[in-house]
């Protein structure tokens, strides 16, 4: 891995955090440890109320953890106010300063810390260079578009050049276009200042696509932290795995164990051998994991096919084709072909097919409580 | 946003059909202010009738009176500054009363906007609740508390704090305490209205970017309310400056403002003329003031730095 050996920029130990009091009292989050790398474009993945703005107001210094350290490149930032903190936000829905010019809302953070007048106009003119806004510089937020807004929002949070930066959801507002081509321009932005990004989504298609690690979080808890690759193909656990992509999860008995490899038994019979994770040992139940992209479809007698089923329906999604297939006595699975040859639309509803999957594509998760 | 809403209202009634919906306040400012006001500017150039009303002959005495005095048998005339001090004290007296209102309407317009939005609706009543008295009846029970014999001078010497009353009655204090205090929900009611919509979350962004509480009281949140704050000193200075009841109940009808003044022309005085232009000299003075200060504002607000 290429962050082995970096500094760590940010480091989230323990936090706790939780809002009211007595019975109506919410743990937003219940113990939240991360290591963010210098440099990197580092990512909060969960679902909407799962405690991401909460961790980040805490790294700005908006709310006090009720547990926990956070340090930034070592240093115990808890007790800091947000503008003693070398950390800018990107908020939600920006926040900009109505009654002043993009240029002057750029301008707002080197000005309070004091930079001299030629800084401030030649780091404001390069920020504006950057985001594209050059030729806006004189313009009131209320006179721009929504991507215009967000460049600006981003070029006022770099300016002062933090250590990190924060940015919560910030392409939620914007339509999938633009939404698209942001992200790329997000990325670039994070190489080229060379700031560490923490980055919060509830999109894990935006999460995939532009971090160089991911931190999935659910109800308060981080539940894996790892590179899109690792969170896409081997997730620790049924949320994640259900939470990124799409997936298909079979509950099976654990039969035996041999070496790395587990044989497991599905509930409508069939036998199938995997690798084995943690916390999996022979006679417990697990899930067997795998996505829609990793089966194949067979023809029904074909020796390679480890189940078979009858086509339920199809639907044509341009670049591939989702099939769903009814296992013989067994629950329907999904499974995704790709239109590059013929063979997408081979097989009607009603058709009998055999699914065939290679092994190393499975992941086992352990039953949870 | 604002085509949205002209969009919105087409649906309801056809752009044309809107204009007519203006129409009645038209008629009512045309009739009971423009026409009226056109008498008073009329009258101003005429001559008074001896009991009362005006004589047909153009004379510019009326504004000539206003700064000098004719002597009655040689017809000099020489400068008198009476009635510039009555202006001066009216204007002074209502800036006053419009500070004390910024300073105590602001932080209670605050209060209000920040409590839960389910809250405000009471307090607010709460705010107007001294409309539901006639304003004459409020001035005069002010009057009854700050009297020489009142519960305020009862009390200090009571207390043995004073032995001579407290002249509080019948003073420029007691006038600007009427003022302000007949006025202060005008003040309250829109800076109410701006602070409940500013958005806090830009506190959080200024705060983030290094500025101190101070800074961001400064730059951020008044410079947005501002409008709000604008409004509400207009609506207390404009009517404070011809007042009539605080300065005729509580100053006792010696320390006289704008309002008495007209007032008392077109009674005891009987000189119509002379009270309308007084009210002219009044208007001119304010809408003169009022431009000023759009202009003002208007550069002053390039400036976010
Ligand atoms: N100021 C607050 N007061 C009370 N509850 C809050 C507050 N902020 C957040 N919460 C609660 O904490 C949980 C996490 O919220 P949040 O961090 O905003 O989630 P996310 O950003 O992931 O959607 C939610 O249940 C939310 O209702
Ligand atoms: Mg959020």
């Amino acid at each position: 891995m290429r962050r082995s050996r970096r500094e760590s920029a940010i480091t989230v130990e323990g936090v706790r955090k939780r809002f009211g009091s007595g019975a109506q009292a919410v743990e937003a989050l219940g113990g939240v440890s991360l290591e963010i790398a210098d440099n990197a474009f580092f990512t909060l993945l969960g679902p909407s109320g799962c405690g991401k703005t909460t961790l980040l107001r805490l790294i700005a210094g908006f709310e006090q953890a009720d547990a926990g350290r956070i340090l930034l490149f070592g240093e115990d930032i808890g007790r800091l106010p947000p503008n003693r903190r070398p950390v800018n936000t990107v908020f939600q829905h920006y926040a900009l300063f109505p009654h002043m010019t993009v240029a002057e809302n750029v301008a707002f953070g080197l000005r309070r810390l004091g930079r001299p007048r030629a800084e401030v106009e030649d780091t404001v003119r390069r920020m504006l260079a950057l985001v594209k806004l050059e030729r806006l510089a004189d313009r009131r937020p209320a006179q721009l578009s929504g991507g215009q807004q967000q460049r600006v929002a981003l070029a006022r949070a770099l300016a002062p050049h933090p250590k990190l930066l924060l940015l919560d959801e910030p392409l939620s507002a914007l339509d999938l276009k633009l939404r698209q081509e942001m992200r790329v321009e997000l990325k670039q932005l994070q190489e080229e200042t060379g700031i560490t990004f923490l980055f919060v989504t509830h999109d894990q298609e935006e999460a995939l696509t532009m971090s160089d690690e991911i931190a999935v979080m659910s109800e308060g808890r981080v539940q894996q932290v790892g590179s899109p690759r690792e969170i896409y193909d081997r997730p620790k656990n049924r949320f994640v795995a259900e939470f990124i992509g799409q997936g298909n999860f079979l509950p099976v008995t654990l039969e035996r164990m041999e070496g790395g490899e587990a044989l497991c038994r599905t509930d409508f019979g069939a036998v199938i051998r995997v690798a084995a994770g943690e916390g999996i040992a022979a006679g417990g139940r697990a899930t067997l994991a795998i996505r829609p992209e990793r089966l194949r479809l067979v023809e029904p007698g074909d020796a390679r096919a480890v189940f078979s089923g009858t086509v339920e329906r199809l639907v044509y999604i341009g670049s591939d084709t989702d099939y769903r297939v009814r296992l013989d006595d067994g629950p329907p699975v999904d499974v995704r072909v790709q239109n590059a040859g013929g063979e997408a639309t081979r097989y009607a509803g009603g058709e009998r097919v055999g699914i065939a999957f290679d092994p190393a594509a499975a992941r086992l998760l352990p039953e949870e409580e | 946003m604002a085509g949205g809403a002209l969009e919105g209202g087409s649906a309801l009634a056809p752009p044309r059909l809107q204009r007519l919906l203006l129409l009645p306040a038209l008629a009512t400012i045309l009739l009971l202010l423009v026409v009226p006001l056109g008498f008073v500017l009329v009258y101003s150039f005429l001559t008074p009738g001896t009991y009362g009303g005006v004589v047909r002959e153009f004379s510019t005495d009326a504004y000539l009176q206003f700064l000098f005095e004719r002597d009655l048998f040689d017809e000099s005339l020489t400068f008198n500054p009476a009635y510039l001090q009555i202006y001066a004290r009216s204007f002074l007296l209502a800036a006053v009363a419009t500070a004390s209102c910024l300073l105590v309407g602001v932080p209670t317009a605050y209060f209000i906007a920040t409590r839960p939005p389910s809250r405000r609706q009471a307090w607010l009543l709460l705010v107007t609740v001294p409309y539901w008295v006639n304003l004459l009846i409020r001035t005069v029970s002010m009057l009854f508390l700050i009297r020489d014999e009142g519960p305020i001078n009862a009390g200090l010497r009571g207390l043995g704090l004073i032995e001579t009353p407290l002249r509080i009655a019948y003073t420029d204090f007691a006038v600007g305490l009427g003022l302000f205090y007949s006025y202060l929900p005008f003040m309250v009611l829109p800076v109410y209205a701006a602070i409940e919509r500013f958005d806090f979350r830009l506190v959080d962004a200024a705060y983030d970017l290094y500025a101190d509480r101070w800074t961001i009281l400064r730059k951020v949140v008044l410079p947005v309310v501002r409008p709000g704050i604008v409004a509400g000193c207009l609506l207390v200075f404009i009517p404070g400056i011809g007042a009539f009841i605080a300065p005729d109940l509580l100053g006792g009808g010696k320390n006289l403002m704008v309002g008495n003044l007209i007032a008392l022309q077109f009674q005891s005085s009987r000189n119509w003329p002379f009270g309308s232009a007084a009210a002219i000299i009044l208007l001119t003075i304010v809408l003169l003031a009022l431009l000023a200060f759009v202009r003002q504002q208007g550069k002053a607000h390039g400036g976010g730095r």
